[in-house]
């Protein structure tokens, strides 16, 4: 009998519970509430957390990153775009109660984009990730609910405040060194931001742990949501509070302008002297350029593995009609004494090869040309100034052609690629709890094992070289070429099927550097088939220690290269990668795609580099053209970078 | 005077057509005619063992110690042999520094002696073996019957496979066995040995490089299942159905394929599976003399997506243990249905090793120097600036029929006031004149009526050359080539590739200015990519500048000396063509 009446109090509480719950929070995809919301102590109404931004032509709330002044790192908004730079909000609360009451409320927001989900379905508990979200309130978490009084006049009272979203929002020490905070260092997410008002009774209040009421603490060793608090939490239980949630309110892009100039950052040449007689007012060091300038010249990590002895020969090879035959003789008929030894090189007069044009807003950049005497490939590139974690990145440029109409390659590799912020500690990924990362980028096989690193890059990287999946047709065997000059044939080798097959396409190479941690589920190598949206594409590794899983799809050059411009995205999030590439934003196509459960995806904070540059083809295991029988460029090679958008 | 100059014509018009007779004489007693039509046939380089040249290296002695500055063939030095001196200086040469050693038959001297009187000497080859015994001595009579001027001397040394391997060293050296006093200078040596061609129809360097198309058995063992059967090419496959496991093997010992060390080898083989779950497993395997095996690698299609009733290309490549592996070694390549489904192969191919390494010396440029944009070019020494001839607009079409195998000569003959320089072409005794007409741009064949023998006997006067700077092998050209009043040299050499140097002679001597490559041909054709090029220089097209004819074929013929090609033939990517070709003036 009275294990009836046990369930029977069970089940009325779960149905009062469900009942408060209806009646206490709300959620709204609108960006004001009008719907009144009650609960035991107060009613809540016409919560508007927006109030000051208007929705834009196809009625959103949007805004865009200012990059001005912005080194220290992003405010939303900035002062620029509202007065105080701030997001006013309010609401109406009517106290239900016989007596004057002290209520207290407190705003949260929350990146919804690029996150994990706070609820893990499988445990049933706050996803473990969940704490890498993107959330924060007011920027001084010490802040914590702020108290108003109601008196028990049976009617509404306008509650005003403001809010912004600032980087480091939990005001983590991890980002905080020498007593200064480093919001640089955590940036705010790019994509759509959500936000969460929280009414509750003195009685509640109680009865919300201190970690969520001040999101800087940490629950254990751990931060702990407030969203997963307030709705899958205990949160929930709340009698006296009203939860209000707006999902989906703001979208914030950046969009840096690529005509607001070029940044040269002396840390790149190490303390050595260089040739600033280039700096121009769109490109160089002056206080505007540096406050304001959101790229910067982009000096590639030259590795001694790109010495090489190089034909002597300077040649266009995208305009001089050169031939697969000028290629072979060339690869032929020259001696070892005849060869130039030489190295990738990089730009040792900055601004002389990049250029922002404010007018068009575009940026320019160029491999430059050299002759007899010279003799350099210098690699050229731009890299944003402000790292970002997640995000779609998405390109509009016009890269150098990579193939001439013979269908021979310049050897140039076009990358649209994210890398490492850098910085160490603060900027460590998530730690690797099985085997560790390969504790550096450029060690080989026998580097250490570590917990953390601070590397990560995602690359497009596009150029002659065969896929290595399905690997049936790899390696490409190659015949051997003899310096015969009685014998055409016997230098002027012809080029396997499986390459001449596609002798109009360069390879888009997708990668992902996950630093060979094995903790993925899927973890492989060799070349394994990933599958999605109907397509399968073949993640590659070459073995357990191989730093990048690599998927690559060829594409025609003319199609990407030989427009007016193309169009190149990487979609980064926190448990997938997606590349797509088109010549329009509303026409891209998948052409690689990677999942947590192949490859760790990078959580930490990255900068999007573009370059034209000059590889090593050993890189590249099987490519057609070498790069030392590669000539030097007898014409500077130019690029252009119309736009860049990351939502 | 008149009369004079008018004799003068004569004479050289007689020179001329004389020659064209010799050269007739010399083809019709070859029985050959000059093929530029293009019919391949049965002159392919297929189907048959070739001699090639492997290497040529050249001795002047101008840089060597112990050497006589007494007489000269060349420069200013030579070989002295007198009766305190019986044997001459030593050329040696490691084998293994010869590219494709292993295939080295035959070694071919040419050298310049003088003797004031009949010699009793020898010029000797010899070879001693890694531990320095020796396996081959041949000597050959050193006869020269022009006492008191230079002769040209050539030997031929055969050289049998045994004697060709690795460790061997040959040495080469006159030995004046009746201690008489005489010279040697000018010493060519070429080392010729042969190229299967047989089991290839892709005709590539078949040392390396072998395809099987299974049309027929050549080069291959096992191959009793070869049928005419559904085939990837041709008629014929490799049927691998009823529970047969192996397929034909290619077998080669190591030295055989390689010269130097084996590191690779790469495969392919197509597959055409007749069931599901295919599992056909390209192999290679290596075993020593005494049987044992030293390597095995192989690459299936067990994970493959390889569907039934339809081709897949299997590509493999396998690193060998090339530290262990001795020349004598078997390298078997061949395909295992190892799953044992009913399967067809086809079309074999196997690349043995990677590309040989290039020749020469390791640069001594410093890397640095160029990075620092401090690169100060060395007298003489490459690397060297390329400097471009241009091919002219020009109608060249009267010279459809012209050959490198034919003589021409570039003479002002007609005198006219348009002081050019006239193309003679000397065939089967035949002399013919082509004039440029600048108003069409075009070659014409004119009459043979001589106009003027003075500039014709200045125009024949041979370049004053300074032989210690040039090779017997070099053709050198004088002209005015950039137009500037300033007579060059053109030198050209294609012992191993065509070599052709710009050259200014000034007082500190020549002076290369640098290497010629052409510009302006259609397509692929330029003129250096050719197997056989003749090359006239002369005013043509300009009086004040210097253009030069090129003739260009390719010999099908499956070897030729530098002068002469009994069959070409015309490629279609590579046909055949005869252009004009001037630097372009600034």
């Amino acid at each position: 009998m009275n294990k009836i009446k046990h369930i029977t109090v069970l089940i009325v509480s779960f149905q009062i519970a469900v009942f408060i719950l209806f009646i206490s929070s709300c959620t709204t995809n609108n960006s004001k509430d009008n719907s009144s919301h009650k609960c035991d102590d107060f009613t809540l109404q016409n919560a508007n957390p927006l109030g000051n931004w208007q929705q834009d032509s196809v009625k959103h709330k949007s805004i865009f990153i200012d990059y001005d002044h912005s080194n220290s790192g992003f405010t939303i908004p900035s002062v620029k775009q509202l007065k105080d730079g701030l997001f006013a909000f309010d609401f109406e609360i009517k106290n239900t109660t016989s007596s004057a009451q002290k209520f207290y409320y407190k705003i949260y927001y929350q990146n919804e984009s690029y996150k994990f989900p706070e609820y893990d379905s499988v445990t049933g508990k706050e996803h473990q990730f969940a704490e890498e979200n993107f959330y924060g309130s007011w920027e001084n978490t010490s802040t914590l609910f702020k108290e108003i009084k109601v008196d028990a006049d049976n009617s509404f009272h306008k509650i005003q405040d403001a809010i912004r979203i600032v980087g480091n929002p939990r005001n983590e020490e991890r980002y905080i060194k020498d007593g200064i905070n480093n919001r640089w260092q955590r940036n705010p997410r790019v994509g759509e931001y959500g936000f969460l008002l929280v009414v509750v009774s003195e009685k509640d209040l109680k009865s919300i742990p201190d970690y969520i009421q001040n999101i800087h603490l940490k629950n254990k060793e751990h931060f702990s949501t407030p969203y997963y608090y307030y709705k899958y939490g205990d949160g929930k239980q709340l009698k006296s509070a009203v939860v209000c949630e707006f999902p989906q309110l703001l979208k914030v892009t950046a969009e840096p302008d690529l005509g607001n100039g070029i940044y040269i950052n002396d840390n790149v040449y190490q303390g050595k002297q260089y040739d600033k007689s280039f700096f121009c007012a769109t490109c160089g060091q002056d206080s505007n350029l540096y406050n304001n300038a959101p790229i910067q010249q982009f000096i590639n990590y030259v590795d001694i593995s790109t010495k090489m002895d190089n034909i002597p020969v300077v040649e266009d090879v995208l305009k001089d009609n050169y031939s697969k035959m000028d290629y072979n003789w060339n690869k032929s008929f020259y001696t070892k004494d005849e060869l130039i030894p030489t190295i990738i090189q990089t730009a040792r007069h900055p601004c002389q090869t990049v250029f922002s044009d404010p007018k068009e807003k575009k940026i320019i950049i160029k491999n430059p040309k050299t002759q007899y005497g010279e003799w350099k490939k210098e690699s050229v590139g731009i890299i944003t100034r402000h790292g970002l974690t997640y995000g779609k990145y998405r390109v509009k440029l016009k890269l150098t052609e990579l193939l001439n109409k013979n269908n021979v390659w310049n050897g140039l590799t076009n990358a649209i690629w994210l890398i490492t912020q850098g910085g160490g500690d603060w900027n460590f990924r998530r730690n690797c709890n099985k085997g560790g990362y390969m504790a550096t980028y450029w060690g080989g096989p026998n580097d250490k094992r570590v917990l953390a690193v601070d590397y990560t890059e995602i690359d497009f990287e596009i150029l002659k070289t065969p896929p290595y999946c399905p690997d049936n047709v790899f390696p490409p065997v190659y015949r051997n070429a003899v310096a015969d000059n009685k014998n055409i044939n016997s230098w002027n080798v012809k080029l396997p099927d499986e390459i001449l097959n596609t002798d109009k396409k360069v390879t888009v190479a997708c990668t992902n550097w996950d630093m060979a941690c094995s903790e993925p589920k899927n973890f492989g190598i060799g070349c394994n088939p990933v599958e999605h949206t109907g397509q399968t594409y073949y993640a590659h590794r070459w073995d357990e220690k191989y730093r990048a899983l690599t998927e690559k799809k060829e594409e025609s050059d003319d199609e990407l290269f030989a427009g007016k411009f193309y169009y190149f995205e990487i979609d980064w999030r926190p448990t997938e990668i997606i590349w797509r590439i088109g010549p329009s934003p509303d026409k891209m196509r998948e052409v690689g795609y990677m999942n947590d459960k192949i490859t760790s995806i990078s959580n930490n904070q990255m900068l999007l580099i573009i370059t034209q540059e000059y590889h090593n083809t050993n890189w590249w295991p099987g490519t057609p053209y070498s790069q030392d029988n590669i000539p030097f460029p007898a014409n500077d090679i130019p690029g252009e970078i119309y736009d860049l958008t990351i939502e | 005077m008149e009369q004079n100059n008018l004799g003068r014509r004569i004479i050289i018009l007689f020179i001329i057509v004389a020659l064209g007779f010799v050269g007739s004489y010399y083809f019709l007693k070859r029985k050959t005619t000059p093929d530029i039509s293009g019919d391949k046939k049965n002159i392919e380089k297929n189907d048959s063992v070739a001699t090639v040249s492997l290497f040529t290296e050249t001795h002047d002695f101008e840089n060597e110690a112990g050497t006589s500055t007494d007489k000269a063939a060349s420069g200013s030095k030579s070989l002295k042999l007198s009766p305190e001196v019986e044997y001459g200086l030593n050329i040696t040469k490691l084998i293994k520094d010869i590219p494709n050693y292993q295939n080295l038959r035959q070694i071919n001297v040419e050298l310049k002696c003088l003797a004031t009187k009949k010699i009793e000497a020898l010029y000797v080859l010899a070879i001693d073996d890694a531990a320095g015994k020796n396996i081959l001595w041949d000597g050959k009579p050193l006869v020269c019957d022009k006492n008191g001027s230079w002769c040209t001397l050539d030997f031929s040394y055969e050289i049998k496979p045994e004697v060709a391997k690795s460790g061997s060293i040959i040495k080469l050296y006159p030995w004046n066995k009746a201690k008489e006093t005489f010279y040697i200078d000018d010493i060519s040596v070429q080392y010729r040995g042969i190229e299967n061609r047989g089991e290839t129809n892709i005709n590539q360097n078949a040392t390396t490089n072998f395809f099987y198309d299974f049309e027929t058995p050549d080069g291959l063992t096992g191959t009793e299942l070869i049928k005419q059967t559904t085939a990837h090419s041709g008629k014929m496959a490799c049927d691998l159905t009823g529970g047969k496991e192996y397929g034909p093997i290619v077998s080669k010992t190591v030295s055989q394929v390689s010269s130097s060390v084996l590191k690779k080898v790469s495969a392919s083989v197509w597959v055409y599976p007749l069931t599901d779950k295919t599992n056909a497993v390209l192999t290679t395997g290596i075993t020593n003399t005494k049987g044992e095996n030293i390597f095995w690698g192989g690459k299936g299609t067990e994970n493959m997506v390889c569907p039934k009733n339809k081709w897949t290309k299997i590509n493999a490549a396998f690193i060998l243990p090339s530290d262990k592996l001795s020349l004598d070694d078997k390298i078997n390549v061949n395909i295992w249905n190892k799953g044992r489904t009913d399967l067809i192969i086809d079309d074999l191919e196997i690349v043995y090793g990677e590309n040989l390494d290039r020749k020469g010396e390791k640069s001594t440029i410093d890397g640095n120097s160029i990075y620092e944009n401090k690169f100060v070019s060395q007298k003489n020494k490459p690397p060297f600036k390329t400097i471009y001839f241009n091919k002219q607009t020009i109608n060249c079409s009267s010279f459809a029929d012209f050959t490198p195998n034919e003589m021409y000569v570039a003479l002002d003959f007609l005198h006219d006031k348009n002081k050019l320089e006239q193309l003679i072409h000397i065939k089967d005794g035949i002399a013919e004149i082509y004039a440029y007409l600048p108003e069409s741009k075009e070659f014409k064949k004119i009459s043979v009526r001589p106009m003027s023998a003075d500039s014709l006997l200045k125009s024949k006067k041979e370049p004053d050359n300074d032989k210690s700077f040039f090779t017997p092998t070099d053709v050198t050209y004088n002209g005015d080539y950039f137009g500037d009043n300033n007579n060059e040299i053109l030198k050209y050499n294609s012992d191993w590739r065509f070599d052709m140097k710009l050259i200014e002679h000034k007082a500190d001597g020549f002076n290369i200015i640098g290497n010629v490559d052409f510009k302006g041909y259609s397509n692929d054709y330029n003129p250096k990519y050719y197997e056989f090029t003749k090359i006239i220089s002369g005013r043509f097209i300009n009086a004040n500048q210097s253009s030069l004819i090129v003739i260009s074929c390719n010999c099908a013929d499956p070897v030729f000396p530098r002068t002469k090609c009994e069959h070409f033939k015309n490629i279609a990517t590579l046909p055949n063509s005869v252009g004009v070709y001037s630097i372009e003036k600034k």
